[in-house]
């Protein structure tokens, strides 16, 4: 057992990383937009920190200003690119300090859940690899993020359910109508059939809803994430969630050790 | 006992996410967002917020044309798409400035562009444009699309991009 608990400790971290990586370099090549004259430039956000003390106000602006801006890029993508390789280190603290660091220099989030997963499995990973690899520290850290991971599945989900246009198919027309991609042409077909788009809908739905049922079985908790990676791939393809779809995948080998774990 | 404290742990930081996440009102925590998610994708689709701009050169007003522009889709973009992200960040500050006027519908012209959100818009649709380089002026509005298609606009800036 915990070989297995070790391998898919080693998985998380190296899945993590490479996302963590490719989120890196996806903000070294938008840093214009960071940095003076970009919109995003400290000067344009600084006001966000009046609200706090002046001493923490100063220390932001020390840390997140566009001076030492492209210096924390840099140190958080050689982490990441770092932690791919290696075998689990206690590097996580950092790069979850670096990734909220980063979350409130784009005032709160940059993009959304996805952020808000890394520094999940972050948190996860900090507590796995701590004080050192102890095995009931690994299983703790590896369940939180699972937790989180099935959670966010299920309230999707639920969210979904309380919504007619949801149910009723109209909902995710819309959502791919206004996304920031032209509608694929396959679309334009599937949108003339009010009944296939509602069939779609309530799969998803029910693919959400159904998250928690990999805590009962390991062979379902496998077709699920298969399924999942799919979802995942196709969110990328209709609406561009790429971050999304490396992160949750490095919550997938967690998801299934808690499947095991919870048979054993 | 083991089992048991993992159990509780997972709860309570289900719990703690439930609770956070609904409403973050203080400015601080509103930084800290991030850390109480919500996981709530796309539940919200009554409607929608779009912005449109129009430019003005010389004497000619062109269209009013929809921001951020519409990307392609390729492959490579599951690897590396800052673009699309980008536009992502985008759309959700114009979501931030439409949250404005729906909080102050009667003072909006007074709040709105004393906000933050406001002045990184505004110098979002500056950059994109380019105009510190041209003499291009502009002005956009934000407009809300309903469910049921009707568009109606919600706010609107003038000819003043500069200041």
């Amino acid at each position: 057992m915990n070989d297995i608990l070790t391998y898919i400790l080693r998985i998380t971290c190296a899945v993590t990383c490479f996302a963590i990586f490719l989120q890196s370099i996806e903000f070294w090549s938008i840093r214009n937009w960071m940095t003076h004259p970009g919109a995003w430039s400290w000067e344009n956000i600084r006001t966000d920190f009046t609200p706090f003390p002046r001493i923490i106000g100063r220390l932001f602006e020390r840390i997140l200003g566009d001076r030492s801006l492209n210096t924390l890029l840099i140190i958080r993508m050689l982490l990441a690119g770092y932690g791919i390789f290696i075998p689990p280190t206690p590097l996580w603290l950092a790069l979850f300090g670096l990734s909220l660091l980063l979350s409130i220099r784009w005032r709160g989030a940059f993009n959304g859940g996805s952020d808000a997963m890394t520094l999940v499995v972050l948190l996860g990973l900090s507590i796995a690899t701590w004080p050192h690899d102890s095995p009931r520290f690994i299983q703790a850290g590896l369940a939180y993020i699972a937790v989180q991971s099935l959670l966010s599945y299920f309230r999707a989900g639920v969210a979904k359910l309380n919504v007619r246009d949801w149910r009723r198919g109209l909902a995710l027309a819309r959502f791919i109508r206004h996304a920031q991609y032209s509608p694929p042409k396959h679309f334009t077909c599937i949108a003339r059939h009010p009944l296939l788009l509602r069939y779609i809908s309530i799969t998803i739905i029910i693919f959400e809803l159904a998250a928690p049922l990999c805590l009962l079985s390991p062979s379902f908790c496998i077709v699920y994430l298969g399924a999942g990676a799919l979802f995942h791939a196709l969110n990328t393809y209709y609406f561009g969630l790429n971050r999304f779809f490396w992160i949750w995948l490095a919550t997938y080998p967690s998801i299934y050790q808690l499947s095991l774990w919870l048979q054993s | 006992m083991y089992a048991l404290g993992i159990c509780v742990f997972c709860i309570i930081s289900a719990r703690i996410a439930l609770n956070f996440s609904d409403e973050i009102s203080s400015q601080v925590l509103q930084r800290f967002r991030i850390l109480f998610p919500s996981w709530r994708f796309f539940g919200e689709a009554d409607s929608f917020t779009l912005l449109e701009y129009q430019t003005r050169d010389s004497d000619l007003v062109s269209q009013w044309i929809s921001f951020p522009p519409q990307e392609k889709r390729s492959i490579s973009m599951l690897l590396f798409n800052p673009s699309g992200n980008l536009a992502l960040a985008i759309q959700s500050l114009i979501e931030q400035c439409a949250a404005t006027c729906y909080q102050n519908p009667r003072t909006i012209h007074d709040t709105l562009p004393h906000t933050n959100s406001y002045k990184i818009l505004n110098s979002v649709l500056q950059q994109h444009l380019n105009t510190s380089q041209q003499s291009i002026d502009f002005r956009w509005r934000l407009l809300l699309q309903t469910s049921y298609g009707d568009v109606q606009e919600i706010y609107q800036t003038s000819f003043d991009s500069r200041s």
